[in-house]
């Protein structure tokens, strides 16, 4: 019989990415511990694709709709989270090793 | 099971390092780099473990020190064995395969040229900065501190050169002679110029093969007027930088000059640093480059190098400017590039100075019974373990996530969705060994440079100087210089980065 355990709260980052124009948000940072599910939710104001390095997970972002990306953070490292055209950086997720 | 407060709150950072980090991002470093391409994913090691590396080196160094202060005899001859006519070497030529791998290294430049040109824009999809800038750059020099000087026979400028002169005879004799006291220098100026670019100029696939073809310009131009035999010595820089490395390697491959002919020797790791030594000041300046142009790149990526720019300890640049620099960033972008540029320039004379200084102590401890050129070219190549230790801790986990995506891109070097070996689907992922495990290899491979630097430095202070005691007491200045060496390292290794780097 599966038992009902309690399922862990993912880690939660939103990162709203104004335009060029308009005032520079900051680099967000996510820091967790391996084996944490994450769920990073990001709003682009035009169409692009978000990446997460080394995890190489993409994501197609329609412009103004938040996309949200769900994993386990199962490799320990820094990851930059960069928006794919312009090779913007704008966050960082750091998963500490267990 | 552990669990920090900070790991389980969410956070993004707010206020004026977050900012001036999201402004770095956005706008300085816009195409989001660290080294020159492929992100480094390793987080800092933990502070106890640079803690036990540093006390390690130290201890060790001493143990190295007593085993010298009584092992039995002097300096030996290095013992080596030659396998130019071993049936395995009779084999390689009769492949020939030599030319069979001029061939594939000439083809590999032409590619990474014309997949700039034509290829994808995506630096990631494209063949020419993996192949560059991680295959080459990276992996290449590792391979050749591994398995010797293959460089020599392969140099694609070289084969290039060869080339034309089959069609313009006399080409690559030389118009001038190489004058001496040139030396390495030209070396050295294409190895900052590299750094610079690796560092700064952002290459894209189209820029690295315009670098790539102003290099070949340059080279070619140089053995139009020098000649080839002088200019692969002294002038093209991945010859000088590889030749470096491979003294280090257990297989030594020498050609004649005149004749062509090769040979090649089997001997103990790390002995051919013993068989030469620096010939001018511009070599020793070069190996010392080798150890700073790392040193600042792991540097430039950590906080306390960020803030002692934009956060202005000193209060100087606030009150000469009348805010913080950190308030103008925009009009100071330009300044800070500047800044680090010339860092970058004075930072192997930097280390020259604190070297040199060395030198003058290890040779007063030895009552100057040795001169001081001597001294400071002798020891040189006892400094090549410690530089690629460095080199080899900051940047080789890049070979495992970016290095290995050369398999699939040599069946669609220009990204557009080829499959020409049927590789295209392999190792698409990369390759994220567990964090622990990097910390100690990082850990281990500085102390283990460490020592081996420390153990090449003791055999060459037994044949510089005339007694044993001499060449034990001036190894006290030297223990000391490369001690500090590798706690920077270490402490590099271990400071915070930077967001936005």
């Amino acid at each position: 019989m599966p038992s009902s355990a309690p399922v862990p709260e993912p880690q939660r980052l939103r990162i709203d990415v104004a335009p060029p124009a308009g005032a520079a948000p900051a680099v967000s940072v996510l820091r967790v511990q391996a084996g944490e599910t994450v769920e990073l939710t990001v709003v682009s104001e035009r169409d692009d694709e978000l990446h997460l390095h080394g995890y190489d997970l993409t994501l197609d972002l329609r412009a103004g709709e938040p996309g949200t990306l769900r994993f386990v953070a199962e490799h320990a490292g820094r990851f930059e989270i960069e928006l794919h055209r312009g090779h913007a950086q704008i966050g960082v997720l750091e998963v500490l090793p267990r | 099971m552990r669990r920090s407060v900070s790991s389980k709150s969410c956070r993004a950072e707010s206020g004026w390092p977050a900012f001036a980090a999201g402004l770095l991002a956005l706008t300085l470093a816009s195409p989001a780099a660290a080294h020159s391409f492929g992100r480094i994913y390793t987080l800092p090691v933990p502070f106890w473990m640079y803690a036990w590396g540093g006390a390690a080196a130290l201890l060790l160094s001493f143990l190295v020190v007593g085993w010298f202060a009584t092992a039995p005899a002097g300096a030996k001859p290095v013992r080596s064995l030659d396998l130019t006519d071993s049936r395995l070497m009779r084999g390689v030529r009769r492949l020939h395969l030599p030319t069979l791998l001029r061939g594939l290294a000439l083809i590999a430049l032409l590619l990474c040229v014309l997949t700039g040109y034509f290829g994808t824009r995506d630096p990631y999809r494209n063949f020419n900065m993996t192949f560059f800038w991680v295959v080459f750059v990276l992996g290449f020099a590792y391979l050749t501190a591994l398995i010797g000087n293959l460089y020599v026979l392969l140099n694609p400028w070289r084969v290039l050169a060869d080339l034309i002169g089959r069609v313009w005879r006399g080409f690559t004799k030389g118009r001038l002679r190489y004058p001496r006291g040139l030396a390495y220098w030209p070396a050295l100026v294409l190895y900052l110029l590299f750094i610079w670019v690796e560092l700064f100029a952002h290459t894209r696939p189209l820029s690295l093969a315009q670098w790539l073809i102003g290099y070949s310009a340059v080279n070619l131009v140089a053995v139009y007027v020098f000649g080839a035999a002088a200019w692969f010595r002294y002038g093209e820089f991945f010859a000088v930088f590889l030749r470096l490395l491979a003294l280090m390697a257990p297989l030594h491959y020498e050609r004649d000059a005149e004749t062509g002919a090769g040979r090649l020797r089997l001997r103990a790791p790390f002995t051919g640093l013993l068989e030469s030594r620096a010939e001018s000041w511009s070599l020793l300046i070069f190996i010392l480059f080798m150890l700073s142009s790392t040193a600042f790149d792991g540097l430039r990526a950590t906080v306390p190098w960020f803030k002692l720019f934009w956060f202005d300890p000193t209060g100087y640049l606030t009150q000469w400017m009348g805010k913080p620099p950190i308030h103008a960033f925009i009009e100071l972008r330009p300044w800070y590039l500047a800044y680090e540029t010339l860092c970058l320039l004075l930072s192997p004379f930097l280390y020259l100075a604190i070297y040199l200084f060395f030198i003058l102590l290890t040779r007063l401890f030895a009552w100057r019974q040795v001169g001081f050129r001597e001294l400071a070219l002798g020891f040189a190549f006892s400094l090549l373990p410690i530089a690629l230790v460095y080199h080899v801790t900051h940047y080789y986990t890049l070979l495992l996530t970016q290095g290995v995506k050369i398999v699939s891109l040599l069946s669609d070097p220009f990204g557009r969705g080829w499959n020409l070996f049927a590789t295209a689907g392999l190792f698409r992922a990369p390759i994220l060994p567990d964090l622990k495990w990097v910390w100690h290899t990082q850990v281990a491979l500085i102390v283990f440079g460490h020592i081996v630097s420390v153990w090449v430095a003791h055999v060459e202070a037994l044949r510089l100087f005339p007694t044993r005691r001499s060449a034990i007491l001036s190894q006290i200045p030297m223990l000391f210089l490369m001690v500090a060496f590798t706690t920077f390292g270490l402490w590099i290794l271990a400071q915070p980065i930077q967001e936005g780097r």
